[in-house]
């Protein structure tokens, strides 16, 4: 069932939690609200649950209205036919975990036998088929995480809505949990809406991501599209991009390629990303990511686009590389760089980043 | 389906839709009546006489002679009694909270003890160890001395008996204050060179100061109000308090309503104003302070003191215990001598108030009535409440929170004088009921602020997640939240019972014949029958009052261990 999410606002008094959401999420796919603390994930999905009256907007499960603001419909949690996952699992202490689970189906007044049944075919799927009479306040974290989706799946709802149902498993257990949701969702076929900050989780997972930023969308694409195209100095931070750097546009050149002067001599050229085309001499953003960074000793490599020289100031082991941090001119450059052949704090280096890896974003964008 | 529109379109359609709204005008309504009704007839009939609205009735109240001695009395009274038990509730929680005081554990429960118990018990009591000539105390020491040293009725003994039974409110506000608090503050001051006594009385106590200072406001409030241990103590001597002469002013002929109007409405405003004050004080601070944190402040080592400490907290602890042993030893003598003897030992008393008094046993079976019922109710309305202000966003919840609050700062014989004045001519006065909700309003406030703690303690999640999986707004509370506070709300219950059971005030307003409680005939019964027959009545009521606190502790500390669980 396809959710579609338009002009969403929510304010709380003087806060405004959600300004104005549009998105669309097309039947039996995950999309994944992304965002810092406090961008508005968890309000957006509430009020797609109908547990937050919102101030202004419209929403549509399937082909029915939950919420119009214009047309004064608010549909009540329990008549929208959404299930939902919640961060702290809220299970039920005083009931078992056969209670919990087949709630939904006995409130709905279904036959004894038949919430027994299917209590038990969602358990088994869920992996955990001998738990049906045990009392629901003794179980570890991930076995409430099971109990929590069961419930949320057992009426078969056509829309399942998670906020950071992993968040607090263990990596391991996030892991094993990833993949057990995919699979579950793959064979119940529901659509469903994630919310999440951890950006491992949400390209994992999601067959589209939006990314959020104070109470608004600030880009929306696939995990590939969004990973590697940040659209915002924004997102290219929040996915991780560890070099951002100010600046001021220097040349244009055709196909959207501009080079960005970060001071001290310094030009990087990069791709612009914002959709109207660079001014010369506007302030502008330069974002690359660590691993994309090449470390060579100075001097191999001849002087050209995108060679800057540069010492290392601090080298970390980490297992599968070695963290850089670059003093190069004005930068403090992060790299990545393979461990067997490592440098040591002093080396002189020169470090390579390849065009298409820049990213240039217009400076009002950066937040 | 739940569909609504209007004309405007507004966004807060869903708030206004019909069962809502009906909730909120049915609570309102509801407050209307049992709140503001008693208080605004009060008010009223303070200011309108039968030619309209005139001030010339309170001109003559107010200069009448007997006023101002009531007042001061009252002052003086409130006064001692905030210095008494501000002292002892200060001094015993500091010792429990941060000495090496030993049997710490064994104090801390008893303690609170007289919270729970009858004040006018307790000046029946006071009145068998210190009554002037006939009291034991007199008796041992005026072949001594040369003369009787004690007089309990006075306003010395009125706030002597207040002081030892309102100690425990400042010890519970003082005590909860010192345990959340960090102790790296106090051990800041230790490393800045302050000895132990500095820093209690340079750091630790300053920062209990809003609490005690609240807690102190809360006992001087409730004392200018109390009714019941002035009426024991006050009158024999013919020591008047406001709310005595509250009383006189009604009960003797001719009754002289206006006179009272006029009393209660400046004893209420009095209380409200103070009451406002101790609220601005705690602004901001929950009562709840539950931080997962545990802080365990470190203690400090009194050396050999700490046996002094000890002796101190035994000693209040014997004040309040020694009265009610003395009561237990008149209560079974044919005859008070003045010391016990073996010869006259009886349980003759407790057959008269059980079996042969029938305005004993009347009082205990209205009191054993009200008291169930009305707690019950109590407790139904104070859940219903706290759902709707905790669980819903319907409109103009605060004001239900102020209606519902304002009784708190109402003395109970104001109230009780309300339902009087309000109530009078209509066919609820003269039963049980109208008592019955006479308390049930004037504890609204514990029951409520009791009741929306619990509620909070229960995660939105929980029956957020039975919406979604389809139950209405009804069905999450009654199938997840109710079950959850449950074992809180007996307790609720308990406490309620128990404050109805020795409750004086309201009921001493509006009692009839064959509507007395039982602290109304434990006084009723002092004026005729012998001292140990109303001392075998009080020591009952404190059986059963002491019966539900071991109750209430039986079940608070089940709850803690299965919590922990
Ligand atoms: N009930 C509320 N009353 C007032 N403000 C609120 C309320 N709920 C959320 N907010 C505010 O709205 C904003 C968005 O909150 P929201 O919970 O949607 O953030 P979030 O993206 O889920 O963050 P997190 O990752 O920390 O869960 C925050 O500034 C928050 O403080
Ligand atoms: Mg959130």
């Amino acid at each position: 069932m396809p959710v579609h999410v338009r002009g969403l606002a929510k304010t709380y008094g003087a806060v405004r939690a959600v300004q104005g959401v549009d998105f669309t999420v097309a039947p039996g796919t995950t999309v994944t609200l992304l965002g810092p603390s406090g961008c508005g994930k968890t309000t957006t999905l509430r009020c797609i649950a109908g547990l937050e009256v919102p101030t202004a907007g419209r929403i549509t499960v399937g082909d029915r209205v939950v919420y119009d603001d214009a047309e004064g419909i608010f549909v009540e949690p329990e008549r929208r036919n959404i299930g939902m996952v919640f961060q702290s699992y809220a299970i039920w202490p005083h009931m078992t975990v056969g209670g919990n689970v087949g709630f939904p189906l006995k409130i709905s007044g279904r036959p004894k036998a038949e919430v027994e049944e299917r209590t038990r075919a969602i358990l088994q799927l869920v992996g955990l088929g001998d738990l049906h009479d045990r009392p629901a306040a003794a179980l570890s974290g991930g076995q409430q995480q099971r109990v929590a989706l069961a419930r949320a799946l057992v009426h078969e709802p056509q829309v399942v809505l998670f906020d950071e149902p992993l968040s607090n498993l263990d990596a391991n257990l996030r892991e094993r949990m990833r993949t057990e949701l995919q699979l579950l969702q793959a064979r119940l076929g529901f659509t469903a809406i994630f919310v999440t900050h951890d950006q491992q989780e949400a390209l994992s997972l999601s067959d589209r991501i939006i990314v959020m930023n104070r109470g608004r969308l600030e880009q929306e694409g696939t995990p590939q599209d969004v990973f590697q195209n940040p659209a915002t100095a924004f997102t290219a931070r929040f996915l991780g991009y560890a070099n951002v750097f100010a600046g001021e546009v220097a040349d244009i050149a055709d196909a959207g390629k501009v080079r960005i002067d970060l001071g001290d001599g310094v030009l990087l050229a990069a791709r612009w990303r914002a959709s109207e085309p660079a001014r010369k001499g506007e302030r502008g953003t330069i974002a690359f990511r660590a691993d994309r960074v090449a470390v060579e000793p100075r001097g191999t490599v001849p002087p050209g686009d995108n060679v800057i020289a540069g010492d290392i100031e601090a080298a970390a082991f980490l297992g599968t590389f070695i963290d850089y941090t670059i003093h190069a001119g004005p930068l403090q450059i992060k790299a990545e760089g393979p461990v067997d052949k490592p440098f040591v704090r002093g080396d002189a280096v020169q470090i390579r980043i390849s065009p298409a890896q820049c990213h240039a974003f217009r400076a009002a964008d950066a937040a | 389906m739940s569909v609504a529109s209007t004309a405007s379109g507004s966004v807060r359609l869903p708030l206004f839709r019909g069962h809502g709204v009906i909730a909120v005008a049915t609570i309102y309504a509801g407050l209307a009546v049992t709140v503001v009704l008693p208080l605004a007839a009060v008010l009223f009939q303070a200011v309108v006489a039968d030619e309209g609205l005139s001030f010339a009735k309170i001109r003559e109240v107010f200069s009448s002679p007997s006023i101002v001695d009531a007042t001061v009395n009252t002052v003086v009274v409130s006064a001692l009694a905030v210095v008494l038990a501000g002292s002892v509730g200060v001094t015993l929680a500091w010792l429990v909270a941060r000495s090496n005081m030993p049997l710490k554990r064994v104090f801390d429960p008893l303690n609170m003890i007289p919270f729970y118990l009858s004040s006018v018990v307790g000046a029946l009591s006071w009145q068998v160890i210190a009554a002037p000539r006939t009291g034991m105390a007199n008796t041992w020491l005026e072949p001594l001395l040369g003369y009787a040293p004690f007089n309990i009725y006075s306003v010395w003994g009125i706030a002597f008996v207040l002081g030892l039974f309102y100690a425990p409110y400042v010890y519970l506000f003082t005590l909860g204050s010192l345990q959340s608090m960090d102790a790296a503050l106090e051990e800041a001051a230790r490393m800045s060179g302050a000895s132990k006594l500095q820093t209690a009385v340079r750091v630790t106590l300053p920062l209990s100061a809003p609490a005690i200072l609240s807690a102190c406001i809360l006992v001087f409030v409730t004392s200018a109000g109390i009714f019941g241990v002035p009426l024991v103590l006050g009158v024999p001597g013919r020591v008047h308090t406001l709310s005595t002469l509250i009383y006189r002013y009604i009960a003797e002929y001719p009754s002289d309503f206006a006179a009272a109007a006029i009393l209660s409405s400046a004893l209420f405003l009095f209380t409200v104003a103070l009451t406002a004050l101790q609220m601005a004080l705690l602004r901001g601070r929950r009562f709840t302070t539950v931080t997962g944190k545990g802080y365990r402040p470190r203690t400090v080592d009194l050396g050999a003191w700490r046996w002094v400490g000890a002796g101190i907290n035994a000693l209040y602890l014997l004040f309040v215990i020694v009265p009610f042993l003395a009561l237990l030893l008149v209560s079974l003598q044919d005859a008070w001598t003045g010391s016990f003897e073996w010869a006259r030992l009886t349980l003759a008393n407790y057959h008269q108030v059980l079996f042969v008094d029938v305005t004993a046993k009347r009082g205990l079976m209205n009191s054993l009535v009200i008291s169930t019922v009305g707690a019950t109710l109590a407790v139904a309305v104070s859940l219903l409440l706290a759902l709707v202000l905790q669980r819903t966003r319907l409109p103009a919840r605060q004001g239900i929170v102020w209606l519902s609050m304002l009784p708190v700062t109402v003395p109970g014989i104001v109230l009780g004088f309300g339902f009087l004045v309000a109530f009078v001519s209509t066919p609820l006065y003269g039963t049980l009921w109208l008592i019955m909700l006479a308390y049930i309003v004037h504890y609204l406030p514990t029951g409520l602020r009791n009741t929306e703690s619990l509620v909070q303690a229960i995660s939105r999640e929980l029956d957020e997640s039975a919406r979604m999986s389809g139950a209405t707004w009804w069905e999450a509370m009654t199938r997840v939240v109710v079950p959850l506070v449950a074992p809180g709300m007996v307790s609720i219950w308990l406490l309620l019972f128990v404050t109805f059971i020795r409750e004086v005030s309201a009921s001493m307003m509006l009692f009839t014949y064959g509507t007395e409680t039982m602290s109304i005939a434990l006084i009723r019964i002092m004026e005729y029958e012998p001292y140990g027959v109303s001392g075998a009545f009080g020591v009952l009521q404190t059986l059963l009052l002491l019966g539900c606190v071991a109750l209430i502790r039986q079940l608070s500390s089940a709850r803690q261990s299965s919590q922990a669980a």
